[in-house]
């Protein structure tokens, strides 16, 4: 790990994240957390003390569903998925996301 | 309705969260197993990596929305403990705060009726008290003579009527019937009329006329009072 630079999550884009890794399929919320890890290369690394708040907020909006389930490797695990309100929501956050990097890049780039 | 639900769930809803929390503990460390790495290095690994379950668990709880309420009344459970926990300066707490309220309040009573409290008479706010004062020759106060009283209902125009009277004292009352003890004081015969309260009250202004300031004598309407 020494030298890699880690970012953190910027704030308002966890949500983003796991609606988008939620999105090819129910998960637990460790593998959430860690397939955010591996898809960044491992530089995004997500705190469980914030994942889990995230995941119980995202419940209680209705994007995601929870069910008990025996995970691969025989362990009793809650398995979130996508609801359709969760779709919806994750399109929305993708353009928002789009935008946001669009408007970013705008502003940065040097003056000509 | 939604939060009476959430309220009577959320203890199953902690339940499910440690029970949660406890699956991704051992999901994690038998990954790590599978890897190659020692069982009970694996489970040390997973639990340094997932830090803290109490503290996931309460910023979790944060996102139910009970947080603050429980707080609050953990906060007052342990208040209670501690004034149990010393009886003699809980007492000393008690005592002070009951006498000082009692205090005030008493305070309060007498302050209101003697300073605060309008006059039981229609349009208090109109009425004044007046006396002439020489402060140079060091009379702050002194009493109204008749001559004076006089003179100011003739040239006065700030007031609608000007009584005296003295200050309230006990009488005999004696002839008709047995005597009684009253209590009264010696006032103008207009001092109804000055206080709007005429109803019932009748004076005759005849033996003021000449007396000035040594007004008069109660009626039997009073008497029966």
């Amino acid at each position: 790990m020494a030298g890699t630079e880690k970012l953190d999550v910027l704030q308002g884009t966890l949500d983003l994240l796991i609606l988008q890794t939620l999105q090819w399929g129910p998960r637990h919320g460790h593998g959430i957390g860690q397939s955010i890890r591996a898809k960044s290369g491992d530089l995004l690394q997500v705190e469980h003390g914030s994942i889990y708040p995230a995941l119980h907020r995202l419940r209680r909006e209705g994007w995601i569903a929870s069910d008990w389930k025996v995970s691969e490797n025989n362990q009793r695990a809650r398995y979130y998925r996508l609801t359709a309100d969760g779709r919806k929501q994750l399109e929305r956050e993708q353009n928002r996301w789009k935008l946001f990097v669009k408007t970013m890049a705008r502003v940065m780039r040097p003056q000509e | 309705m939604r939060w009476i639900t959430s309220w009577l769930r959320r203890e199953r809803e902690d339940d499910e969260l440690a029970e949660e929390l406890r699956s991704h503990l051992a999901i994690e460390a038998r990954q790590r197993v599978e890897a190659g790495e020692d069982p009970a290095e694996a489970a040390r690994a997973a639990r340094r990596l997932f830090g803290s379950p109490a503290f996931i668990q309460e910023t979790t709880r944060e996102t139910w929305g009970w947080s603050k309420l429980e707080q609050l009344t953990d906060d007052l459970r342990f208040g209670l403990r501690m004034l149990r926990k010393t009886p003699a300066w809980t007492a000393v707490i008690c005592a002070t705060l009951a006498l000082g309220i009692g205090w005030s309040t008493a305070i309060f009573s007498v302050a209101y009726g003697v300073l605060l409290a309008p006059l039981p008479y229609p349009r208090p706010s109109q009425l004044m008290a007046l006396w002439p004062s020489a402060p140079k020759y060091g009379y702050p106060r002194f009493n109204v003579s008749a001559a004076l009283w006089m003179h100011w209902k003739r040239r006065s125009r700030l007031f609608e009527g000007i009584a005296l009277t003295r200050p309230i004292a006990n009488f005999n009352l004696t002839g008709d019937g047995p005597p009684e003890r009253l209590e009264g004081a010696r006032t103008t015969a207009d001092l109804p009329q000055v206080l709007s309260v005429t109803r019932g009250w009748r004076f005759s202004a005849t033996v003021c006329g000449s007396a000035g300031s040594e007004a008069t004598r109660p009626s039997s309407a009073v008497r029966s009072h």
